[in-house]
């Protein structure tokens, strides 16, 4: 028996191996592809040095415009802000109503080929117009005001969801869906037992997740008139003296935001995660109020 | 196995019978609200009435929470009693305001509604064994958070507001605030109950959708938006396309100057501010998303350093980058559009790279440590070259949403095509509107479907 001869060179060949010569081309191709642009952009923006050293103290300047807040109109502001949830809300809602058929839809694993194909190139062309861009299109027919920012974000986020919620469809375990085919199931029977039970936690957690969003979307349209605090916080900028007054706004559409943000981030995860079991509120209040016996949950022989 | 052989399960207790059960509890519930209606507004006719509803409420909780004979009047009574007093903290701010339901009002009148909502939760807590206590104070939120909301966005109707507390005291809208307190109690009840009755239930799913409902309610109230409202300014998009239709490529540039091509140039400053903005930002997110990485960052005092930096950076949105650079460096001028671009991207693409770089495999790591390489020659050659495809997909990513974010620094006066797009607004010219528009669509069109097919190739 003779041992294979598994490396004959090895023992003669002393040289290095001669290095590949694509990657240092790619690294010049590269190079060029993506320095060329970069010094063409720069020379287009108008630098200036000076007025980037002077920036930290404009900024300085700035912020002591809107502080310290001046809290007389926070009534007002706060209905507005009032305002642009509801937007935000509404929108939220017409996003998740008709982004779920469409998510369907464009799923390769629910839908034939022939119709996902369409309804893909209309979810990405609905989310190639910027919320603002959107609003300004329809502005000629529906006029300023929150029905057309209602209108902008609800479609931009039937773009956005409905490719989320595709993606979701797409990564759910066959095994049930086969199950229910193999029982004699219909076709819409699979989706609503087999692929709705699974999908549903994360398309819901989207749906929050779009909701957060879509807040500040809909401050952000109130530039444009569309109603809401974006208007008013941009009318108050106008003038020096009501920056004081744009500072109180700026500073309860940060709470708010930041406060709606961690109770949906909470409902989200619960929603994935299910269950947290008790927490530090209900120990606390146990133990005051007396006996806090976990919920029992009775296991039942078949 | 059957029941019989089971030792534990005697016989069943005998019930008392039911009717004589309710009985009891009915006339209880209007002998004990009498003295309470009077406290609350001038009638024992009316104090009856709340008894009654007080009753349908613990019915409504005892179906979900199985009450036992000896709690349902202490319950019942306590729910009495917090329902009148509740009711009379509610009406004393209310009847006191001047002109308008402020938020400071409401959330004074609320307080009547959190009261109540705290014994709705102590009866659910009593009845059902096993809930959770917090269980008492979020209904007793629930109720209040109802209540203050429904106030809000009752003001905003508009009736309210022209109403002062002399001419509710004349009678003259007696009526109309009447109404008025029925819908917020409505409200106030329909989510304060769903929430107490899903955690007698121990089922989440009654609370989120009363509350949807209830919110979508009050957003579609306050905005005055309505299906029907949609359904009729349908017609409305013909005038869309009669308006926006043909696109007005090419306009002077001034009123009797010659046609130029004047789209050219704020395009061209977008696309520049684009490119630079995500090339600088995604070079300057490298060190920070590899020191805000436990994987390669093993200082405490760095990592938190880089992580808060980059945590700050990401809070603020891209317009109000936007704004602050504007006012910086200068308005109208592409600069401050590309530094609020870089801060965009520094903050998306250190959150991506380095969760990226947390998740790397640990191996080349300790095997680049173990050959005695300094922590650069690890991190360069064990670390970077697993996230260099992310890296790549990422950038292009950005690059991406950098041309889509572009577009709208022109609004604030950070340059770009969105000054054009607003400026054409501003003079109602909507088929160049129509025209800047689709020069952006077909834009971001064409760079995502570039940026998707290198990604694939990538990855």
């Amino acid at each position: 028996m003779t041992v294979p001869d598994l490396a004959p060179d090895a023992v003669g060949d002393t040289e290095r191996p001669v290095e590949p010569e694509w990657p240092k081309r790619l690294r010049w191709i590269l190079i060029l592809v993506i320095g060329l642009p970069y010094i063409w952009g720069l020379l287009g923006l108008e630098l200036s040095w000076g007025a980037l050293g002077r920036a930290p103290g404009q900024i300085w300047g700035l912020m002591g415009g809107l502080l310290p807040p001046d809290w007389s109109d926070i009534a007002e502001s706060f209905n507005k802000l009032l305002e642009s949830i509801y937007v935000a809300w509404i929108a939220s809602i017409i996003g998740a109503f008709f982004s779920f058929p469409l998510g369907f839809m464009a799923a390769t694993n629910m839908a034939p080929n022939w119709m996902t194909g369409p309804v893909r190139a209309l979810l990405s062309g609905i989310r190639a117009f910027p919320e603002l861009v959107l609003a300004i299109v329809l502005i000629p027919a529906f006029g300023l005001g929150p029905f057309t920012g209602v209108l902008a974000i609800g479609i931009h986020s039937i773009g956005t969801l409905g490719k989320l919620t595709s993606e979701v469809i797409e990564g759910v375990d066959p095994g049930p869906i086969e199950a229910i085919k193999a029982t004699g199931g219909t076709r819409f029977q699979a989706m609503r037992f087999g692929v709705v039970p699974q999908a549903m936690p994360n398309i819901l957690a989207y749906w929050l997740y779009r909701f957060e969003i879509n807040i500040r979307a809909s401050a952000v349209l109130g530039m444009i008139g569309a109603g809401g605090i974006g208007a008013e916080i941009v009318g108050r900028l106008r003038f020096r003296d009501d920056w004081p007054k744009a500072g109180a706004a700026l500073i309860i559409t940060i709470v708010v935001v930041l406060i709606i943000d961690a109770i949906s981030a909470g409902i989200r995860r619960r929603i994935i995660a299910g269950h947290p079991g008790t927490g530090p509120v209900s120990r606390t209040l146990g133990t005051i109020v007396g006996d806090i016996t976990p919920p029992v949950i009775e296991i039942q022989e078949a | 196995m059957t029941i019989a052989d089971d030792p534990i399960v005697t016989e069943r207790p005998t019930e008392p019978p039911r009717s004589v059960k309710y009985i009891v509890l009915i006339v209880g519930a209007v002998l004990l609200s009498i003295p309470f209606g009077i406290l609350d507004i001038n009638s024992a006719a009316r104090g009856a009435v709340y008894g009654i509803i007080a009753y349908g409420l613990l019915l409504l909780l005892g179906v979900a929470s199985r009450p036992t004979e000896r709690s349902g009047l202490i319950d019942l009574s306590a729910l009495v009693v917090a329902g009148a007093v509740g009711l009379k903290l509610y009406i004393i701010p209310i009847a006191a305001r001047t002109t308008v339901i402020t938020w400071r009002l409401s959330l004074r009148a609320s307080v009547g509604w959190l009261l109540f909502g705290l014994v709705v939760g102590w009866v659910v807590y009593r009845n059902r064994k096993g809930t959770n206590p917090s269980a008492i104070i979020l209904i007793g939120l629930a109720f209040a958070g109802a209540a203050f909301l429904a106030l809000q966005a009752g003001t905003d109707v508009g009736y309210l507001e022209s109403i002062s507390n002399r001419a509710i005291k004349r009678g003259e809208f007696q009526n109309i605030e009447q109404v008025f307190h029925v819908w917020v109690g409505l409200i106030a009840l329909g989510i304060g109950l769903a929430v107490a009755t899903s955690f007698a239930l121990g089922n989440a799913v009654v609370i989120s959708l009363t509350v949807s409902a209830v919110f979508t309610m009050l957003a579609f109230n306050k905005i005055d938006f309505s299906v029907f409202e949609m359904i009729s300014r349908s017609t409305q998009v013909s005038l869309l396309v009669e308006k926006l239709w043909p696109p007005d490529f090419t306009w002077s540039k001034s009123i009797g100057q010659p046609e130029t091509f004047v789209l050219w140039e704020p395009f061209v400053e977008t696309l520049r501010i684009a490119v630079v903005g995500a090339t600088t930002g995604v070079i300057l997110a490298v060190p920070l998303a590899f020191s805000a990485s436990r994987m390669t960052t093993p200082n405490a005092t760095v990592y938190w350093f880089a992580k808060s930096t980059m945590n700050l950076i990401r809070t603020i949105p891209d317009l109000f980058w936007g704004i602050l650079f504007a006012a910086a460096v200068g308005f109208g001028s592409p600069f401050p559009g590309a530094l609020a671009m870089i801060m965009f991207s520094v903050a998306i693409m250190g959150k991506l790279l380095s969760e990226t770089i947390d998740a790397i495999d640990p191996g080349p790591l300790e095997a680049a440590r173990s050959t005695g390489a300094s922590h650069w020659q690890m991190v360069k050659s064990a670390a970077f070259p697993q996230v260099v495809p992310h890296y790549v997909a990422y950038a292009l990513y950005i690059f991406e949403l950098n041309v889509r974010a572009s577009v709208i620094l022109g609004f604030i006066g950070a340059g770009g095509i969105g000054r054009l797009l607003d400026e054409r607004r501003n003079f109602f010219q909507w088929d160049q509107v129509m025209a800047i528009v689709l020069v952006i669509f077909v834009t971001v069109i064409l760079i995502e479907s570039v940026s998707i097919w290198v990604r694939r190739r990538i990855v």
